[in-house]
């Protein structure tokens, strides 16, 4: 597979980038809600907010489920291999 | 959240969630505006003229020949109030009730379907009642019956409610002019 | 990627059919109590016709509840005519009631006439413990819409299928 299949498909990110990932949605997602909600109760009109939910849930999908190199900044680091003793 | 595919997975069943606890939190939100903020709009009804005849109701070979009422009347109502940012659509219905040995009856005489504020607003007089009232035995004896205004608000999503107006206007069903 | 007949795939692919069985049977069971809380055996149900436009579209659910022992006129309830399997959603505007039982007339919103001519040879009303199987109080639109493009087009059921396949694929992985 080459380099760009790897990343699209696979999209691995390290574990604290993988933590961040998942507040982000946490955060995100839950602002969105309330942001739609409020948008709606204040203009009286609900489709503005299904227009905003589905914004934020358009944005947080890029956000969220891309493999950004900001998830990457911690990557795992393995020891030097040793030689089996005897 | 290892892979593209996994954070794919977890991102839609935390959107399922938000969304399930938004719906749930629009639909108590208009439920009580519509309870505790709103006043029950007042509501006119007269009944302008009422007369039964004998005959088939409709047209159809399932209707029977029986005793069956056509009624005029004028409603005025202002339903504007019962608009929430929450409301799909009224639908708004008279209906008579009166009494019977051994059925209590209640039927929809008039009905109609508001769906914005701007059409609320009801000023009807002389209308003719969309639908005749038969009843079950076939004659209606003179009863006395009573028309009131109701109606069921729909929301966008939801819980649906039912209301009516306070007025309660009283008539009479007359003898048929042609009986048999 | 093709499973080995060596004893830790078998027990791998016994454990993923028993999962899902369990997902299975925990649904059954969901719709189960909600059969029995509603006292509806249809506790939710997807809007098929138009007949009560412009409140309900096609793909709209609609939740049941029928301990009501008597309905209203202007409640929307579903019903199944007596030896016919297809519910009808649509609007109560009559309502005869004793004290033994209550015969109801009903009318989609949508339509010009009653559904006199959907009833039974002879039958002028519908009895409300019999046929209706429960009162519309909450809805949801579009979420529905799904099943009903699954039970009318042959297509679909096979995207699905094939969805469900490459999803477990990618599991394995």
């Amino acid at each position: 597979m080459s380099d760009l299949q790897t990343l699209l498909l696979e999209g691995p990110i390290d574990f604290v980038g993988q933590q961040l990932a998942d507040s982000v949605t946490l955060y995100f997602l839950s602002i969105a809600g309330v942001v739609a909600f409020l948008v709606g109760i204040i203009t009286g009109d609900i489709s503005l907010t299904s227009y905003t939910l589905a914004l934020f849930v358009s944005a947080g999908f890029v956000i969220v489920v891309l493999p950004w190199p900001f998830y990457k900044r911690h990557p795992l680091k393995w020891l030097p291999p040793t030689t089996a003793k005897n | 959240m290892f892979s593209t595919f996994q954070r794919i997975q977890q991102y839609w069943g935390f959107v399922t969630t938000v969304t399930v606890f938004l719906a749930a939190a629009i639909s108590i939100s208009s439920v009580i505006q519509e309870h505790y903020f709103v006043d029950i709009p007042r509501v006119s009804i007269n009944v302008q003229s009422i007369d039964v005849r004998y005959g088939k109701p409709h047209i159809g070979y399932n209707y029977k020949r029986q005793e069956y009422s056509l009624m005029k009347f004028d409603l005025e109502a202002d339903l504007t109030p019962l608009f929430t940012w929450n409301t799909k659509q009224l639908f708004v219905y008279l209906a008579a009730t009166y009494p019977g040995k051994p059925y209590a009856n209640k039927v929809v005489v008039w009905d109609a379907i508001i769906r914005s504020k701007e059409d609320a607003v009801l000023s009807l007089s002389d209308m003719t009642a969309d639908y005749s009232i038969y009843d079950v035995t076939g004659k209606f004896n003179g009863r006395n019956a009573t028309l009131s205004l109701e109606w069921n608000a729909q929301p966008y999503v939801g819980l649906l409610t039912w209301n009516k107006g306070s007025e309660r206007e009283r008539f009479e069903f007359p003898q048929p002019a042609t009986a048999r | 990627m093709l499973p080995q007949l060596s004893g830790v795939n078998i027990r791998q692919t016994l454990t993923q059919a028993l999962s899902f069985c369990l997902v299975l049977t925990t649904t059954f069971m969901f719709w189960k109590g909600l059969s029995v809380v509603t006292n509806s055996p249809s506790p939710i149900v997807v809007v098929l016709s138009g007949s009560m436009e412009p409140a309900f579209q096609r793909g709209d659910i609609l939740f049941l509840w029928n301990r009501d022992v008597r309905v209203k006129v202007g409640d929307i309830v579903v019903y199944n005519v007596k030896g016919r399997d297809i519910p009808i959603v649509h609007r109560v505007v009559r309502n005869h009631a004793s004290s033994k039982k209550q015969l109801l007339l009903t009318k989609g919103d949508n339509n010009a006439m009653d559904d006199l001519d959907l009833y039974a040879h002879r039958q002028y009303y519908l009895d409300r413990e019999q046929e209706v199987i429960g009162s519309v109080k909450a809805y949801v639109p579009w979420v529905g819409y799904v099943t009903i493009l699954l039970s009318e087009n042959v297509w679909a059921k096979y995207a699905l299928l094939a969805l469900m396949g490459f999803f477990q694929m990618m599991q394995r992985e």
